[in-house]
């Protein structure tokens, strides 16, 4: 399979955080979840990776054969939008659309004014409302219109599904799909998140963040499948503890999560097992990083 | 007009040379036209926040480049030339702005020193103070810088009351409101947040 | 397409069973494609991973042939085959019935009389 991004030993050191080393490959033409608690290094991996700042140390590759990301039109290629700070708050949504058509060549206005309106967020030409005067959710839409009237191949989005309500998100998750369509394998989304629930039925590949690391990445159904659910009563949880990565004990029942190797043992101890789905993936292998950690 | 600042401001650092070109040729004129008149006091204030501006121009690239302030992500994920190329140019702003705007600095408050000039030299001082308020609004380092040096200069100098009164206060009340209009519209693309 | 969202099968296989019940029933021809697998998660709402899945599953199973860069194409269908298919099919079910019918002491016969009773009821 090809991939879009393939980094190497990526390390991105700020004062009190560091990302990295990581390594990690985007595949191509599919929509890849970036998932990770607050202040895992899921903004800072997306903004080394766009440009938006310099990584430290290691490589991405772009493309496929670019390594440098201010060469050429690489940039243009990539549609990017941060979860903050995207453009000044005094803007209107008037200064965005000038703003994109000055920056990028493949910025179409009508789209974004038609977008704009699809998403309710301004009409055309609105030049009174700034950005500070909106709502986040608004913000996001915004952004959102801005980014999906670009001819892009890679979209990168830090939390694009945010602050939007389930509505709007359902929207989103549609315009995801339909990007994806339209690149017909040639187009890539790689968004981050802090709740896949919503975003699961639109996440082919996972890579999830904990503490500047990268814990886990696969495609959904292998990386699901990599893990079980355990489930049973207290007696049998005392047998299979040392095969458990994280328990949950209640009187009357317990839940634990295990390698897939561990299956047929848990079984016949008595437990029942199931693959978990990405959500239920997520928090349990979250759950095990911050148990490693203390 | 604010495509034209815009595209200026992002893509052709050539406008600072302009700027300060333009700086430099016509301050010698402005000399000429007549000392200690109001006329020659306006001329040396459209130099002033010619400076000023291209200052804040520079300071604005800076905070780009660097990655600094609010909005810079979107200048940051357009395509680019390439960084070193940046890094150049912003070398030759540096230079070229911090000459031309220290020189004239300096040079007008050498003059308002020696000829102790009335009206002219009021409503300089006034102007430094409207850029001191500027900078306490917007917190911009350089034209903090710009009114420390300029103060320096303006220490040995009295100033005292002249028969230009009414004229003085229409200069500024233009320069005031034309600054106001100046960050209201077309700066506010690229004028730091407060 | 039908697709059950909270079902306990999971989507990837609902899909491939769909699309192989109409490939079976010749409703779907040897040399037609299938839709593509962006398009079908576009239309099903779920991503695309999962229609790839029933895809590489039809594939798995010879109904289908992926294409590189067109897609997938049904593949002609061995009638004998699918008769073969079909036989087993149902020889899986009467296993079942009868592993069931064991459970509460139900005889052979019974279950044939029972079979005899839901054809005429049908």
């Amino acid at each position: 399979m090809d991939s879009v991004i393939v980094a190497k030993g990526l390390v991105k050191k700020y004062k009190k955080f560091t990302l990295g080393p990581v390594d990690f490959e985007i595949p191509k033409g599919f929509s890849t979840a970036l998932i990770g608690a607050n202040g895992a290094g899921k903004t800072t991996l997306l903004d080394t990776i766009c440009g938006i700042v310099a990584p430290s140390k290691g490589e991405v590759t772009y493309f496929g054969e670019i390594t440098d990301i201010e060469e050429g039109e690489t940039k243009e290629r990539i549609g990017y939008q941060a979860a903050q700070g995207m453009y000044p708050m005094s803007w209107t949504p008037y200064d965005v659309a000038v703003a994109n058509q000055l920056g990028f060549k493949g910025f179409h206005e009508e789209r974004y004014w038609e977008l704009c309106k699809k998403y309710g967020v301004a009409e055309r030409g609105e030049r009174k409302q700034t950005l500070m005067k909106m709502s986040d959710g608004n913000r996001i839409r915004l952004r959102l219109a801005a980014v999906f009237a670009r001819d892009t191949e890679l979209l990168v989005l830090d939390e694009p599904g945010s602050n939007l309500d389930p509505l709007m998100r359902d929207r989103l998750c549609g315009q995801f799909r339909e990007y994806l369509e339209e690149g017909d394998g040639e187009k890539t989304i790689l968004f981050s998140t802090h709740n896949i629930a919503d975003m699961e039925n639109v996440t082919d590949y996972a890579i999830l963040m904990y503490d500047g690391a990268v814990i886990e990445s696969g495609f959904v159904n292998e990386l699901c499948e990599r893990y079980v659910l355990v489930s049973g009563e207290r007696a049998t949880f005392d047998k299979i503890q040392r095969s458990l990565l994280v328990e949950d004990r209640n009187m009357s029942t317990c839940f634990g999560f295990a390698k897939a190797e561990e299956k047929e043992k848990l079984e016949k101890a008595g437990a029942v097992v199931e693959t978990p789905n990405l959500q239920q993936l997520s928090i349990f292998l979250l759950r095990y990083a911050e148990q490693q950690n203390s | 007009m604010r495509e034209l600042v815009w595209q200026l401001n992002m893509k052709k650092p050539v406008i600072l040379l302009l700027a300060g070109t333009f700086a430099v040729i016509l301050f010698p004129i402005c000399t000429m036209i007549g000392e200690d008149t109001v006329l020659e006091a306006i001329c040396r204030m459209i130099f002033l926040t010619l400076g000023v501006t291209a200052l804040m121009l520079y300071e604005e690239r800076i905070l780009l480049l660097r990655g600094k302030g609010p909005g810079y992500t979107f200048y940051r994920s357009m395509p680019h030339t390439a960084e070193k190329e940046k890094r150049r140019w912003c070398v030759a702003d540096l230079f070229l702005v911090t000459t031309a705007s220290v020189w004239f600095l300096f040079y007008e408050g050498l003059r308002l020193l020696v000829n102790d000039c009335g009206s002219a030299g009021f409503l300089y001082a006034l102007f430094l103070g409207y850029l001191l308020c500027t900078h306490l609004f917007y917190r911009h380092p350089y034209i903090l810088l710009c009114v420390i040096i300029s103060g320096m200069f303006l220490l040995g100098f009295r100033p005292w009351v002249s028969v230009h009164w009414a004229w003085m206060l229409l200069a500024v009340g233009v320069f005031v409101l034309g600054e106001v209009w100046f960050y209201q519209n077309i700066g506010k693309l690229w004028v730091k947040e407060r | 397409m039908k697709i059950l969202q909270n079902s306990e099968i999971p989507i990837y296989k609902q899909i491939a069973m769909q699309l192989k019940e109409e490939i079976l029933s010749g409703k779907l021809t040897a040399g037609e494609y299938l839709p593509s697998i962006r398009g079908l998660a576009k239309d099903l709402k779920i991503s695309v991973i999962t229609t790839m899945k029933a895809y590489e599953e039809l594939c798995a199973e010879g109904l289908v042939t992926s294409v590189q860069g067109k897609g997938f194409v049904v593949n002609p269908q061995d009638t004998a085959m699918i008769r073969e298919q079909r036989l087993r099919e149902v020889e899986n079910h009467l296993l079942e019935a009868l592993e069931a019918a064991k459970t509460i002491g139900m005889t052979v016969e019974e279950v044939k009389d029972l079979i005899t009773v839901l054809d005429h009821a049908e």
